[in-house]
């Protein structure tokens, strides 16, 4: 018997998936199609009636409309949503704003391979020469954060290591006083929680996309340990195609 | 000499407001007008180049709606919100969901006359038998807020609004502001006028003809007591302000239909 329901919901298209480029800690806005991808998510949880009593986003604005647009869906704009730069996507570092032809014309195809396929390999640091560093490292929004916790890039085991303590300390005593939690963030951020719940591998989590726009439903025990896979909300369509992919990946061709 | 920078925002047009009926606590969102005042508003404080640290909302939608939407525009979407019922809009009783014309064939012009021009008059409480009153109170953000349910009110003069806000005021956004943080309240016309009369010192009579306009951004300049130490500037166009508080003071006005 579910103890807990946790919701993860990753968003959609941004403008610059659209361009292919890495988008990191650029606040890159949802694209058309993204916004429809969250309303069509909000959709599917006021289907199923879900009630939530907290929800936790990044300080990324792809993030927060997403969450927004799902608030709006389920009638629940009430909620008290709480914003944290724990819950960004992976930092790019110097490879932020490249798309893939770029990047593999600066650093070569070989060197691409090796950090797509490491856990712990970070890509270059964002220096103050990038075209982005003023705008992302000098942004207000990360005023408080020490020189230790701002990063300047980030392999996935770094961004894994900012966001669980997140989790650990802020989200899971809510879900322990039986608050159901909602949370928008991104494919690495949420990575992060997975890989948590369900003790996967550094080889497992690398494998795993979550889809995006699509609500992710955990019914975990009193000790927070998943009773079974995840699953998605929507219509049977959607689900089924969602499913899929996530078991197609892990079969992909290197 | 100004220390702080505060700032007020009356929600624009929802469906209702179209129909000049009193919405009060019923939740409903912004019309498709009140939208558009709430992108302007936001367009006008980014070119202003205002940046704000912190919104505070009450838990109606509209008011949240809108402060998302003025976020938005000003690409601040990352800056906390916080909500609270305290800064809901007047509970107006028995009235809620008749238009002006009506509450003048129920009442009498004179008693529609005496709640709305009255400091501490409220207008009867409204109760189970009243047709929003299961949406308002069945309603599960009423069982979140920092009074139970049953101690909520049934109806408020505009004393007993400033009398749930002021607490509110003290203890959650004084705090902040003296951080010398950047605040932005989005919130209702009485909510706002109760804060006003607080702030400015407006007396219990005056205060009965402050109405301020929707979707113009008010900026207040506090001293380090959070006295103002000018008049309130109401931001922007200023053909556009004086057409916004003409249409607030119409609908004051509106005639009943025969």
């Amino acid at each position: 018997m579910a103890a807990y329901k946790l919701v993860l919901i990753r968003h959609g298209e941004s403008c610059w998936n659209q361009e292919n480029r890495f988008c990191g800690w650029f606040d890159a806005d949802l694209s058309e199609t993204g916004e429809h991808e969250a309303k069509r998510g909000g959709q599917a949880l006021k289907d199923a009636g879900y009630e939530f009593d907290i929800c936790y986003t990044s300080v990324l604005k792809r993030a927060v409309r997403t969450l927004w647009f799902v608030l709006d869906s389920i009638d629940q704009m009430w909620l008290p949503v709480h914003r944290t730069w724990r819950l960004n996507e992976r930092h790019y570092g110097g490879l932020t704003g490249l798309n893939k032809a770029e990047t593999a014309a600066k650093h070569g195809d070989a060197q691409v391979k090796i950090w797509r396929r490491s856990f712990d390999t970070p890509p270059p640091s964002m220096d103050e020469e990038h075209d982005f560093y003023q705008s992302i490292s000098k942004d207000r929004r990360y005023a408080d954060l020490t020189e230790d916790q701002l990063p300047s890039c980030e392999s996935l085991k770094d961004t894994i290591a900012r966001a669980l303590p997140f989790w650990n300390e802020e989200i899971v005593p809510q879900i322990k006083e039986g608050k159901r939690v909602l949370i928008a963030a991104h494919g690495n951020s949420l990575r992060g929680i997975v890989k948590h719940l369900e003790g996967m591998s550094e080889e497992a989590i690398m494998e795993l996309n979550l889809p995006t726009g699509i609500p992710i439903v955990y019914e975990l025990d009193k000790n927070l340990k998943p009773l079974g896979p995840m699953q998605f909300l929507g219509d049977e369509e959607t689900v089924k195609k969602a499913m899929e992919a996530v078991a197609a990946q892990g079969k992909a061709k290197k | 000499m100004s220390k702080y920078s505060l700032f007020l925002l009356r929600h624009g047009e929802g469906a209702w407001n179209k129909e000049n009926r009193f919405c009060s606590w019923v939740d409903q969102k912004l019309s498709e007008d009140g939208v558009k005042e709430a992108q302007d508003c936001g367009r006008l404080l980014k070119e202003l180049g205002y940046k704000f640290d912190l919104v505070f909302t009450s838990i109606l939608s509209r008011s949240i709606q809108t402060a998302w939407l003025v976020l938005e525009a000003m690409g601040q979407e990352w800056v906390p919100v916080v909500k609270s019922w305290r800064l809901n809009e007047r509970h107006y009783g028995s009235l809620i969901g008749l238009n002006r014309a009506e509450m003048a064939l129920q009442h009498g012009e004179e008693k529609v006359k005496l709640w709305r021009r009255s400091y501490d008059i409220a207008p009867p409480p409204i109760d189970e038998s009243h047709p929003y009153f299961l949406e308002i109170y069945n309603d599960r953000r009423y069982t979140t807020c920092d009074v139970p349910k049953e101690n909520l009110p049934r109806a408020e003069s505009l004393k007993e609004v400033l009398d749930r806000l002021l607490p509110y005021w003290d203890s959650t956004v004084v705090p902040e502001i003296r951080k010398g943080r950047t605040v932005l309240i989005a919130a209702h016309g009485n909510s706002c006028r109760a804060l006003l009369k607080h702030l400015e010192g407006i007396s219990d009579e005056d205060i009965a003809s402050v109405t301020l306009p929707t979707g113009i951004p008010v900026l207040l300049e506090l001293d380090e007591n959070l006295k103002p130490v000018k008049p309130r500037q109401l931001l922007g166009d200023q053909v556009k302000i004086q057409a916004a508080i003409k249409k607030v003071e119409d609908q004051g006005k509106a005639k009943p239909t025969t």
